[in-house]
């Protein structure tokens, strides 16, 4: 049954490992369970995210690439297109026709011929580029928009808490 | 005054509940289950079973179309109802005819690898989708090669995972063969959407219903003649009973497929031998 979900992942494995993109490792937790993965990703340079490893899972369904994966962050991340539990909620992690939020129809969407490293180059550019209009996380919305020195302020926070750094003050 | 100013409260129409949303999950649960009940393919049916499915006096128009139908038709193949069953209906067809037709099997396994190369170059990702194409060769190949036996096709073609993938196949050719004509079918899509992106999320996504458009593209990009039936006159493009594509005359047109269309449904339906028609 889920032969060709593993050839696939396999495969994608292998890309990803010989030819990384930059600033995402992405790998199966247990090389016996292809379907459960983790991910860091670095914050995207020049945003308030920028030097920050976050870690998400990846839990792939036993029909991929038919349908797609799902994405949750596992470190607390505050951010518009992030549920308060670390879910992410870009359309490429969506199916066409399948649109919790309602903002996404002129987005890419999840096809089969779509890629691990096409979603995680999609969430580093929302880690960047927020989209604010009928946000997972309506209070990281309202904060992007209306008070961006706060919001920098816990982003920066959560960089350094990935990074170790002791909190700064202020 | 103020009492009545309840019945201007706005009504709850726009805040959908928790129950609601349960209700409608339980809802798409349940048409999903009934969705798997039926086969992908069902086996070769007789053509007037499809009668039975319509009341004379509840839907009298849909009765007297089916026992029109009956004269030319004989067989009926069921495709399930999951979005995927206009893309389905044409593969099973197609794999039908390859497996009496030797030289069609291997001309389409030639053509099935110029697609390949077409799709790389009109910009497809790489590997995620040359592996839709090296799957669907492989599959022609080993009937070519005598590996994989009718009954096995069929099996094939009716486990949820093979077949699908089998089937991305032609969804990557339509969605290829329109973004290699784009300009000739970009006016055709509503809304000045991009011909890319109504490819990507209405035809590369799986569980996508063809719409016209579709048809017309994997028609050309197969090369094959398609009949459709129509129980639903006002759907029919030109307004009549069926549409060969591409167009044709019907006193030349031999269709390769024909389909049957019941509004957001097709299944395969097949012509009464020569000799029983005259």
């Amino acid at each position: 049954m889920a032969g060709y979900a593993l050839k696939r992942l396999m495969t994608e494995y292998k890309e990803l490992t010989t030819r990384p993109p930059e600033g995402i490792i992405a790998a199966p937790i247990d090389e016996d369970n292809f379907f459960e993965w983790e991910c860091l990703i670095t914050g995207p340079e020049e945003t308030c995210f920028a030097n920050g490893v976050f870690p998400a899972r990846i839990t792939f369904p036993q029909d991929y690439p038919l349908s797609p994966p799902k994405m949750r962050f596992t470190c607390g991340i505050f951010h518009p297109n992030i549920y308060a539990d670390g879910r992410v909620c870009i359309s490429i992690l969506h199916a066409p026709g399948d649109d919790p939020t309602g903002y996404e129809s002129s987005n890419e969407r999840w096809s089969p011929v779509q890629s691990i490293e096409k979603i995680l180059l999609s969430v580093v550019s929302m880690l960047a580029e927020p989209n604010d209009e009928s946000p997972a996380n309506v209070s990281a919305a309202k904060m992007w928009r209306e008070d961006r020195t706060q919001f920098e302020k816990i982003a920066d926070q959560l960089v350094r808490k990935t990074l170790c750094l002791p909190a700064s003050e202020a | 005054m103020v009492q009545e100013s309840n019945e201007n409260l706005p009504t709850s129409t726009s805040a959908i509940t928790e129950d609601e949303i349960l209700l409608q999950d339980q809802q798409m649960k349940r048409i999903e289950d009934e969705q798997k009940a039926a086969p992908l393919v069902g086996d070769k049916s007789p053509f007037f079973t499809l009668i039975g499915y319509y009341d004379e006096v509840t839907s009298p128009a849909f009765f007297a179309k089916a026992n029109e139908l009956a004269e030319t038709y004989s067989d009926i193949r069921y495709i399930r109802g999951d979005g995927n069953c206009f893309y389905r209906a044409v593969l099973v067809g197609l794999v039908e005819i390859m497996l009496n037709d030797r030289e069609k099997l291997l001309k389409f396994i030639a053509s099935s690898k110029e697609w390949t190369d077409r799709l790389v170059k009109l910009g497809f990702p790489d590997w995620t989708c040359t592996d839709f194409c090296e799957y669907f060769i492989e599959f022609l190949q080993k009937i070519a090669d005598g590996k994989t036996k009718n009954e096995a096709v069929f099996e094939n073609m009716n486990d949820d995972n093979t077949a699908n993938y089998l089937l991305m196949f032609f969804r990557l050719i339509t969605s290829g063969y329109l973004k290699g004509n784009s300009t000739e079918y970009e006016p055709f899509i509503g809304e000045g959407m991009p011909l890319a992106q109504y490819c990507e999320s209405e035809i590369e996504a799986m569980w996508k219903e063809a719409d016209h458009l579709a048809i017309i593209a994997l028609v050309k990009a197969t090369n094959i003649h398609l009949r459709i039936e129509y129980m639903d006159r006002s759907v029919a493009p030109n307004g009549g009973w069926h549409h060969n594509l591409p167009d044709g005359d019907d006193a030349t047109f031999v269709p390769d497929i024909t389909l049957l269309y019941r509004p957001g449904h097709y299944d395969l339906i097949y012509k009464k031998s020569v000799d029983s028609s005259g």
